[in-house]
């Protein structure tokens, strides 16, 4: 075999299917919605790093991102979209299959 | 694009199951409880009037909660937060209420009424299979809780081994299970660290 059994997960869903966006929408996946600052502490990115994750996955409608404000230090938090937890539960689904297959392959 | 190691995808699963049960991963939120259960085996035995006892437990467990409160928040502001799903564990919390501890609290009433009667110490076992549960129900992970679910059966046969009733084995446990628990959340905050950080 000159793949890895996830390689052929990577023509499923690209915008998913990376460690880091994987993390994340991993967390939101068992929450209703996390802030940025337990996005920071799972991923381990930089604050930059993170917020072009979330841009692209904001963009790709699988996550919302909301801003505020509470007194004067700024918060934000995340969630799936409804489409966005559809497609990372179907996700989890195939990578659970998977990893059983990868546990033989190991 | 970075691809996906095997690697990856187990601390991602362990990520969404500590995520899904981050309360309860938050050990150090419940480290003054071990204190509370060592008390109580102690005041059990002691030459305590029952109105001085019951203040002194009321008392370690409001000063248990508002230690736990205070805690959460330094967590809160180390790791940030995240906020469950509602229902998402609603069959978890009727169990616990309606069965688990229910036969916990039984138990105990059983060993301390029935002492005599009782070869062996019921409460053992049934909070060997509760401590068990617990484990399972949030997240798994976390095999010291296995270790005390040994500790606690091994106490339930300790009446069959030694001349102890199962009154006296209330105390006992209670002081194993303090201690017990002490290091476990401890350990549970260690494992929520290594998850969450990947270190």
């Amino acid at each position: 075999m000159d793949q890895t059994p996830f390689a052929e997960l990577a023509a499923v869903d690209r915008l998913v299917h990376e460690p880091s966006r994987l993390a994340i929408l991993s967390a939101l996946l068992a929450c209703a919605e996390a802030d940025f600052r337990y996005l920071l502490t799972v991923t381990g990115l930089t604050k930059g790093n993170l917020s072009s994750h979330l841009s692209k996955l904001e963009a790709g409608g699988l996550v919302a991102v909301e801003k505020g404000f509470a007194g004067k230090i700024p918060w934000t938090r995340a969630r799936l979209t409804t489409d966005g937890r559809a497609r990372v539960e179907a996700h989890w689904r195939d990578l659970e299959r998977i990893r059983g297959k990868a546990r033989r392959w190991r | 694009m970075a691809g996906i190691t095997i690697d990856d995808v187990e601390r991602s699963a362990r990520v969404r199951a500590v995520t899904d049960n981050f309360f309860f991963w938050q050990g150090r939120r419940f480290i003054a409880l071990g204190p509370v259960l060592i008390m109580a085996g102690f005041a059990a035995n002691a030459h305590l009037g029952e109105w001085l006892r019951n203040v002194l437990l009321f008392a370690a467990i409001v000063v248990s909660l508002s230690v736990s409160a205070l805690i959460g928040r330094r967590y809160r502001a180390e790791f940030g937060s995240v906020r469950p799903i509602p229902g998402a564990h609603a069959t978890r919390s009727r169990l616990k209420w309606l069965l688990v501890y229910p036969a916990m609290l039984g138990s105990l009433a059983l060993d301390l009424l029935y002492a005599p009667i009782l070869p062996f110490f019921l409460s053992g076992f049934v909070w060997t299979v509760g401590l068990v549960l617990y484990r399972k129900s949030t997240g798994a992970g976390r095999v010291h809780y296995l270790t005390l679910a040994a500790c606690l059966a091994g106490l339930g046969l300790a009446p069959l081994a030694i001349a102890i009733t199962s009154r006296d084995m209330v105390s006992v446990m209670l002081l194993v299970l303090g201690a017990g628990y002490t290091a476990a959340v401890l350990l549970d905050d260690d494992e929520m660290r290594e998850v969450l950080r990947g270190a």
